[in-house]
């Protein structure tokens, strides 16, 4: 029954996370720390390598289609490489000392932090390219894809790098504490400060989540934080969650997009807070 | 074939085969009914004090069972975004991109401290 609802798990995270750019650990650290009773330390290592699964499962179609900008991930990644390696060790620290409550509020004001700035987000109509500075030569933030949803090809350039390089330290750091992705803090770093599409926002996250999960991975093993019979039936499930939900990000419209990832932070985020706080 | 399709496809082959390791682990435990001297009932539980710490790499690998499988598995995944950045920077250097090699080559090396060196001087 366990395996199943592992499974299950699973299905869900990776529909959820490759739609999202969520990485999908905000829907397998909940469930499996508030409804199936899985401690938060093998929840968070569940979670890390699942999001692994999730990112490359759906990144490698995005790459395939020339969606994700690998120039712009890969530049971005020295910030979250070094977050990633930070925040494990932090966390390594918090469970040695006991102290699960301060990942379980966190992780709650996380997603609450996120659904804010989405919701804010949501005003704009359109998606509108900010003004080029001295990073988007340097860096060549820029290109352009086909949007599905008007079949128009969308010319887009990125600017602010240095403040996506910060916000990217901050995104890896909590991905190494939480286990989790870090796409919500990913895609607002590229969306909000620098002004990318939802789209690339969205693809590229997925491939730089893989690379942040994979930084903290070592340290998540050394610590015992990985329990294989609890992350061999998640990822299997995550695996084919992931495959259906690259299917319909190319055909869904961005503000459907939004809506989903604003309503799945919201529920998750207030269930944590509250296990957090002694409540739930 | 171009460099987006080769990297899609190795990514491809390393999630099947990360997966097939996965599942025939789950497999082979179910069908055992345990692994590596512990029953299911100590492996599948949400509780259980079974983990990459207790259960090392060496117990894991001294016999074969489900968890050398599902260990192999979880290998082959990591190793997977280690990949594509190495293969990112193989990229770069193919087009002299002396900016992008330093700045792959720094991510490859960020990795790779992590995954190997940090936890030997944890342990």
């Amino acid at each position: 029954m366990l395996l199943l609802l592992l499974v299950a798990a699973g299905v869900l995270a990776g529909f959820i996370g490759a739609i999202t750019g969520l990485g999908g650990g905000v829907v397998v650290v909940p469930f499996l720390a508030l409804y199936l009773g899985v401690p938060i330390a093998y929840a968070t290592g569940t979670s890390l390598i699942s999001t692994i699964a999730t990112s490359t499962g759906s990144a490698r179609s995005y790459i395939k289609e020339r969606i994700a900008n690998m120039h712009i991930g890969v530049s971005l990644e020295i910030g979250t490489t070094l977050g990633a390696i930070t925040g494990s060790l932090i966390a390594a620290e918090v469970y040695a000392l006991h102290l699960q409550y301060i990942i379980y509020i966190l992780f709650g004001l996380v997603l609450f932090g996120s659904s804010y700035f989405s919701i804010r987000k949501l005003k704009m109509k359109n998606f509108v390219p900010g003004k080029a500075d001295w990073s988007t030569k340097l860096f060549r933030l820029n290109g352009s894809f086909i949007d599905e949803a008007t079949k128009k090809k969308i010319n887009y350039h990125g600017r602010r790098w240095l403040l996506g390089l910060a916000i990217m330290f901050i995104a890896g750091m909590l991905s190494g504490l939480l286990g989790i992705g870090s796409g919500v803090l990913k895609v607002l770093a590229m969306d909000s400060a620098m002004t990318l599409p939802i789209k690339v926002t969205t693809t590229t996250s997925d491939f730089m989540i893989g690379v942040t999960a994979a930084t903290s991975s070592g340290i998540y093993w050394e610590r015992g934080f990985l329990q294989p019979l609890l992350i061999a039936p998640v990822v299997l499930g995550v695996l084919v969650g992931a495959r259906l939900g690259s299917k319909y990000l190319v055909k869904l419209n961005s503000r459907v997009v939004r809506y989903l990832f604003i309503v799945v932070l919201i529920v998750l985020g207030s269930q944590m807070l509250l296990r957090g706080l002694g409540v739930f | 074939m171009a460099f987006e399709d080769k990297l899609s496809m190795i990514l491809t082959i390393g999630i099947l085969t990360s997966s097939a390791l996965m599942l025939i682990g789950i497999a082979a435990i179910l069908i055992q009914g345990g692994a590596a001297g512990h029953s299911i009932k100590s492996l599948i539980a949400a509780n259980t004090t079974v983990n990459t710490r207790t259960l090392t790499l060496q117990d894991a690998f001294s016999g074969l069972s489900g968890i050398t499988a599902i260990y192999l598995g979880i290998m082959v995944l990591a190793s997977l975004p280690v990949l594509t950045v190495a293969a990112l920077l193989t990229r770069y250097i193919g087009r002299k991109d002396n900016l992008f090699i330093a700045i792959s080559a720094t991510v490859l090396f960020d990795m790779l401290v992590a995954i190997f060196l940090i936890p030997y001087l944890l342990h």
